[in-house]
């Protein structure tokens, strides 16, 4: 086998190819055209029914977060929206999933997955909330994690959402 | 200088790309700086600030790099009020 090229050029010339072999799943199988794809079928080869999903995630405080009614926000927009207009406003509170964002949802079946292939951690690249779900998610899953985050500028200038992301890791 | 003790929890910092290596899709003014690395970890010997040094991080992995801060932090401040925005709802009231 020859050595492959590791620079920046070659290994972006072999993204496509990467990605294909690492999720398993060639997403132009599922392209009707430009604009559309057939969602229902690449969920189908996912291998994880919605039922499945949800019960992975009650293991590790992911999901069934609440919804609520913004009365003050809904009563604002229909004082200056014209009689019948004015839609109520609703929020689904992710920051209730476990690390505190909705990135837990994703986290919580690669951690899973990764448990169940027998592997001894993960690894996530990320600007915040993501390595916090994976860090978080691995240690319930009983993996190792390594984060690697990129928290400050060349002046070591932050701000002040990733840094809190940081400490989490 | 004064010897920092092996178990000590620092982090190092590492070059992980030095400007010419950095990707050429990257906005001018950073690809002008090198890519560093910090990981925080405990020493595994006895060492001076700004030494080569190794670390084992919480997981175990074992790293060098330059030794640049004893027991690190994290620090921020969310900056003083907007007075613009304080009169968003009293306004609505009016």
């Amino acid at each position: 086998m020859s050595p492959r090229d590791t620079s920046y050029a070659g290994v972006m010339a072999r993204k496509n190819e990467i990605m294909k072999v690492s999720l398993g799943i060639d997403y132009d199988r599922y392209v009707h055209s430009p604009v559309s794809f057939d969602y229902e079928r690449m969920m189908a080869d996912t291998g994880y029914t919605h039922a499945e999903i949800a019960r992975i995630q009650r293991e590790t405080k992911v999901g069934d977060t609440p919804l609520f009614e913004l009365r003050n926000l809904t009563n604002a927009v229909r004082k200056i929206s014209p009689p019948g207009k004015g839609a109520t406003i609703l929020v689904k509170d992710e920051a209730a999933n476990a690390s505190g964002s909705f990135k837990a949802r994703r986290a919580s079946i690669s951690a899973y997955e990764a448990a169940q292939k027998g592997f001894k951690g993960i690894i996530a690249a990320t600007s915040g909330n993501y390595g916090a779900a994976v860090a978080s998610q691995a240690a319930q899953r009983g993996l190792k994690a390594i984060i690697i985050q990129e928290v400050y500028d060349s002046r070591w200038v932050c701000q002040p959402e990733i840094v809190e992301k940081g400490r989490a890791c | 200088m004064t010897k920092i003790q092996a178990g000590t929890w620092v982090e190092i910092e590492e070059v992980i790309l030095k400007p010419e290596q950095r990707a050429p899709s990257l906005p001018e003014d950073t690809r002008k700086v090198p890519y560093l690395l910090r990981v925080s970890g405990f020493l595994v010997e006895d060492a001076e600030l700004c030494a080569v040094v190794r670390i084992r991080t919480i997981i175990g992995r074992e790293l060098q790099g330059i030794l640049k801060t004893v027991n690190p932090g994290y620090s921020h401040s969310f900056g003083t009020v907007v007075p613009e925005l304080l009169t968003i709802g009293t306004e609505a009231e009016e």
